[in-house]
């Protein structure tokens, strides 16, 4: 019950909210194995895969709807590559490289992994990533054992030459283990210019599917980032969505630069403690949660800490959208990005009376916790990465 | 020589009643009365291949109880003031050209921070007491060690147990979160580097399990004192030296699981280990740098992936700097303290005083085969 089920839904209709019912029908006609995950999610998780990727993966829909695209990997995964994916996905840009996946069986496959943003046109921010994944056939390794022996040249001469290391057995021991046939799988294998096609023209179809159907919906999708800063709530980066989404408390994120504050991120458990829905709380000020039994020398404490761009804590009766109300521990904190400016100011929100810290910390430890995980997350942020530009 | 009777048959000092047979150990025993600290302690890991079960930077899709713990504490310090600046307000910025090094204006910056905290916690000689802690009460923010139980757990205002690691918040931070962890023993000087202490640091990484944490070692530093000191930080973005290219140079996927590679293009001469393998990632990091210390070879570790992967860069004296460069600048990342500094910072000079530390050719060639034939050799 509670934020997993509200997350389930999120997930079942990231697609169909923005292009359409229609949409699933389209890209089930498409042969090509490819993902689509949606980074506004917490864990980022997959909210499409094609029949194409589940054949080759001998997976089942259900078993990857809602998991992240880790689970694919594996032991012998390169993780340079996971790297430059995450800092594609970071970045918001196309990455096209080869990497070695995990079927549901176990066996390894190299895949010529093909990744793009999808860009909403009206505020430019990214709605999802389309992820194709072209099986790489296996070549003859024209290296081999050669391979293997170039790779460890250094080490095998030193081996030989050197007497009193008793470790030829050993050395031997690893040159058959590169040349098992396990092994085979692991070594790096390169794509060809027919699979680089392959996955360019799939992308190709794909984006078109969703530039169509996103247009029936009215709110059309592009493969390029057409404009920024569009009118209403600015969007925050999809790292930083990211980032946040791995923190469990309730949260929100305002924005100080903008007029009234405006809250431009809430977490799932803001959303849970409050009942409200994210549509109902974002480019809101966090005035909506006062009622009747707020202590106004309470706000005036807060509105002085936000002027002197102090962090506090504060005890204040909040309301929930039901009209419920409780006693919220509220830590409010300035939060700055790399350039050293105050970029979002962070409130975490808890409810007093609930007991459900289990995990051994305090209720304040617990808070900066959160806290402090969104500062780490800010401070990566360069100012032009911000929602808008800040007046210091 | 144990006298367990000055501790007044105290139920709660277990641990205490150990022979260690030396006089030192004596007057620590009763100097930790007294002591409260959180303490973490590590879950038990299955006994098998040592494989600490995890892939690199899994970011399970949660922060971690260990990440909430650190970040709270330096939060909470930060908060009362009890840092000399708020390194947040610094400014950063990317140096134009293709390495992409990272420059941080801060007008703060005290470069002998790791002497100052040295001498001021540290003593000369002997293992930790409670007056180490006692003075610094307000900066030291918990103790790691490892647990009884399968799970890690978290345990307030509690005894300092005999054995594990100090985090200490760093005054004089680098960046958010920046810590140093002094891993300790009542009964006994810490050895340089010894197998437990690695693996006890490994083992605080991949629980933290937060891809910007990093963690540091220069041995430049700890070979003035008697202690080891590591320090810790959040990076948020990846440092430079991670987004190079890497050769490689060693790969034993079945038996230990280490790969070791070199890092290309890169000014200073960098090799990098890495292991799912918790048990052989710490074996191997203790036998290099061993040698490395006998042969009076100075180096820097850094520590990236949830404790997955360790940056080696070995360091020569330079001809152009009057110091050795810290883990951060081999990094890739370096701190100005004044504005004409910053302002001017440009990517040549950062690699003039980059290649000015770097070992030369034959000497990184000579260091691949010591590492590669200690990897082959590697006892689990």
């Amino acid at each position: 019950m509670g934020s997993n089920s509200v997350r389930d839904r999120l997930v079942d209709q990231s697609l169909t909210s923005r292009y359409s019912q229609w949409v699933l029908e389209a890209l089930d006609e498409l042969e090509d194995p490819f993902l689509i995950t949606d980074p506004a999610i917490a864990g980022h998780p997959i909210v499409f895969a094609s029949r194409g990727f589940l054949a080759m993966t001998g997976y089942a829909f259900g078993e990857v709807l809602g998991r992240n695209g880790r689970i694919f990997q594996g032991p012998a995964t390169d993780r340079r590559s996971v790297m430059e994916i995450r800092e594609a996905i970071r970045e918001e840009r196309t990455v096209q490289i080869s990497i070695l996946n995990y079927r549901k069986d176990g066996t390894p496959h190299w895949i010529l992994f093909h990744m793009c943003p999808i860009f909403g046109a009206e505020d430019g921010r990214v709605l999802h990533f389309v992820a194709v994944q072209v099986p790489i056939s296996k070549r003859r390794s024209r290296c081999g054992v050669e391979r293997c022996g170039a790779v460890l040249g250094t080490c095998r001469e030193e081996v030989r030459l050197d007497k009193d290391l008793d470790c030829s057995h050993h050395a031997r021991e690893v040159f058959v283990d590169m040349d098992s046939r396990g092994l085979e799988a692991k070594e790096p294998q390169m794509a060809g210019d027919q699979e680089k096609e392959k996955a360019a023209n799939a992308i190709n179809c794909i984006l078109s599917a969703l530039n169509r159907y996103s247009k029936m919906t009215g709110r059309v999708v592009c493969g390029k980032r057409c404009g920024s800063a569009g009118s209403g709530v600015a969007s925050l980066p999809s790292s930083l969505n990211i980032s946040l989404g791995r923190i469990k408390q309730s949260f929100v994120l305002t924005d100080p630069h903008s007029p009234d504050m405006p809250i431009v991120y809430a977490s799932d458990a803001f959303l849970s403690l409050t009942g409200y829905s994210r549509q109902e709380v974002l480019g809101r000020n966090c005035r909506f949660l006062n009622g009747p039994g707020t202590d106004y020398e309470v706000l005036k404490e807060i509105k002085k800490s936000i002027h002197g761009q102090q962090s506090c804590t504060v005890r204040l009766l909040n309301y929930r959208k039901d009209g419920s109300s409780f006693r919220n521990l509220l830590h409010i904190s300035p939060v700055r990005n790399a350039s050293g400016k105050i970029a979002f100011y962070v409130c975490v929100q808890m409810d007093e009376s609930s007991k459900n810290i289990d995990n051994g910390l305090s209720p304040e430890m617990w808070q900066l916790g959160a806290v402090g995980a969104v500062k780490v997350a800010v401070r990566s942020l360069s100012s032009s990465a911000g929602p808008s530009r800040p007046s210091q | 020589m144990v006298s367990v009777e000055q501790v007044e048959g105290r139920t709660d000092y277990p641990f205490l009643r150990q022979n260690s047979g030396s006089d030192q150990s004596k007057d620590h025993q009763v100097t930790l009365k007294g002591v409260k600290i959180h303490l973490y302690k590590l879950g038990i890991i299955a006994k098998g291949n040592g494989a600490c079960g995890c892939f690199p930077c899994t970011a399970t899709d949660s922060q971690s109880l260990l990440d909430s713990v650190l970040l709270s504490q330096w939060e909470d310090r930060a908060w009362k003031g009890q840092l000399k600046y708020d390194v947040t307000t610094c400014q950063t910025k990317v140096i134009n050209g293709e390495k992409k090094f990272v420059v941080q204006l801060n007008e703060r910056w005290n470069s002998l921070f790791l002497e100052e905290f040295e001498n001021s916690f540290l003593q000369p000689l002997g293992p930790i007491s409670s007056n180490h802690i006692k003075s610094h009460k307000e900066n030291v923010l918990f103790c790691v060690s490892q647990g009884e139980k399968e799970s890690s757990e978290v345990v307030l205002s509690t005894m300092l147990p005999k054995d594990g690691i100090l985090i200490i918040a760093n005054a004089n931070p680098v960046e958010y979160g920046h810590v140093f962890l002094v891993p300790y023993n009542i009964n006994r000087l810490p050895l340089f580097l010894d197998k437990k202490m690695v693996e006890l640091i490994l083992r605080t990484a991949v629980e933290v399990n937060s891809s910007s944490f990093h963690v540091f070692f220069d041995s430049i530093i700890s070979n003035r004192s008697d202690h080891i000191i590591f320090q810790a930080s959040y990076f948020a973005n990846p440092l430079p030296v991670e987004l190079f290219p890497t050769v490689p140079v060693y790969a034993d996927t079945h038996r230990t699981g280490i790969h070791i590679c070199e890092v290309a293009d890169y000014p200073l001469k960098t090799l990098v280990f890495m292991s799912n393998n918790l048990n052989s990632l710490s074996n191997i990091i203790t036998e290099i740098c061993s040698n490395l210390r006998d042969h009076g070879s100075a180096f820097n570790l850094l520590i990236t992936d949830c404790g997955t992967k360790i940056f080696l860069f070995p360091q020569v004296q330079s001809v152009i700097m009057d110091r050795p460069i810290s883990t951060w600048e081999c990094g890739g990342y370096f701190v100005y303290g004044t504005k004409f500094g910053f302002d001017n910072a440009s990517e040549t000079e950062i690699l003039k005083r980059m290649a000015s530390v770097s070992l030369d050719d034959s000497s990184f060639q000579s260091l691949k085969h010591l590492c590669c034939s200690i990897a082959v050799n590697l006892f689990l």
